[in-house]
């Protein structure tokens, strides 16, 4: 372990907290489900509204991670500029997946967009 | 069709997402690498946790020394969306053993839920495989941990792994998730929602921005729709259940 880090501060039964805490709020939130899986009515009268709300779950938080990832690259303002280079790939992956539903010509034309723009500028 | 073909489709259907999980992994392991945490520590999440935008997140947390109990809390806001992906495939597990359900459920990743989804989409009358899911759980898994340490050892070589904009990959693989699910105008106010909040709490600690943006972005819509739902006729849960 090196001593110049920030996390030195971190003892190793904090580390081992840390993971169980992490494992166990992740396994968690993906078994609890499964765990209940023979129940009809997992959530009683509230049933249509927890289906409703869960619905709009991956979208909500997958773009509430995207769009700060990429237009605010320097951790502070958003850049809408020609060197922003997350934002082109981002857009031009978002027309392929929207055109085609193509999950590696997603990947794919992102990634190739990044490393082009990369390689050319 | 035999298990071992069910397997090697799940495999063959991943590719994609594993793809982008290369160089997110290898990033992962980097800034790992870079913000002074122990290799093991870095392994150990990749082993035990497996949920790479929560462990990239937590990177960047104990990298400004965050205490580990408010990592916690930022793990569960950002994994909690995989509660919505168990409860979608809980139908088709249920007769499963708790063992194995507890097996499947510690892999399901936005890319095995991504792909497994897809195949039931496109095969209607194809029912659900375990095989199937274990394939392109196993083939992420295994890669996912692959990359974590290949980005640690890389990561010495490097001064500042976030100047590399790997992270693209990440932001990629998830567009290529969202937008197949925005099937209708209240998935599109959702992300809008979810997009613009992100932008506007950006400044809060701790990942909050991540966890308020959800918020707005889910329970707005469901009102909406609960609305719609009891001044109709139609119900939207139904096209927002065959549709997405």
């Amino acid at each position: 372990m090196t001593d110049t880090s920030l996390t030195t501060a971190m003892t190793e039964m904090e580390m081992i907290m840390l993971i169980l805490g992490m494992m166990i709020v992740t396994f968690g939130v993906r078994y609890f489900p499964f765990a209940l899986a023979a129940k009809e009515n997992l959530w009683g009268k509230y049933q249509q509204v927890v289906e409703i709300a869960l619905s709009f779950v991956p979208v909500a938080v997958l773009t509430a991670i995207i769009v700060p990832t990429v237009l605010i690259r320097d951790g502070q303002t958003v850049s809408v500029t020609l060197d922003n280079f997350h934002l082109w790939s981002s857009l031009m992956a978002f027309a392929i997946a929207y055109k085609t539903g193509h999950m590696l010509l997603t990947v794919v034309s992102g990634l190739t967009t990044f490393g082009l723009l990369n390689l050319v500028f | 069709m035999k298990r071992s073909d069910l397997f090697l489709f799940g495999v063959r259907d991943t590719l994609p997402l594993v793809l982008a999980a290369i160089p997110f992994g290898i990033l992962f392991g980097a800034l790992c690498q870079a913000f002074g945490l122990p290799l093991a520590l870095c392994l150990a999440m990749s082993v035990f946790v497996f949920a790479g935008s929560s462990q990239f997140v937590a990177a960047n947390l104990l990298g400004i020394g965050t205490p580990w109990m408010i990592v916690i809390g930022a793990t569960f806001i950002v994994n909690l969306r995989h509660m919505m992906y168990s409860a979608n495939l809980m139908k088709h597990v249920r007769h499963y053993s708790q063992i194995r359900r507890a097996m499947m459920a510690f892999g399901l990743t936005d890319e095995t839920f991504a792909t497994v989804l897809n195949r039931l989409n496109r095969y209607q009358d194809d029912p659900f495989s375990g095989s199937y899911y274990f394939g392109s759980y196993a083939f992420m898994y295994l890669n996912w941990i692959f990359c974590s340490w290949l980005g640690f050892i890389l990561g010495s070589q490097l001064d500042d792994p976030l100047a590399w904009g790997l992270d693209v990959a990440m932001v990629v693989a998830f567009i290529g998730i969202v937008t197949p699910l925005l099937v209708n105008h209240l998935m599109w106010l959702s992300a809008v929602l979810a997009g613009a909040t992100a932008i506007l709490c950006h400044s809060l600690p701790f990942q909050l921005g991540i966890l308020v943006s959800a918020v707005v972005a889910i329970v707005i819509p469901t009102i909406i729709a609960l609305r719609t739902n009891s001044s109709q006729t139609n119900d939207p849960t139904n096209s927002l259940e065959s549709e997405s």
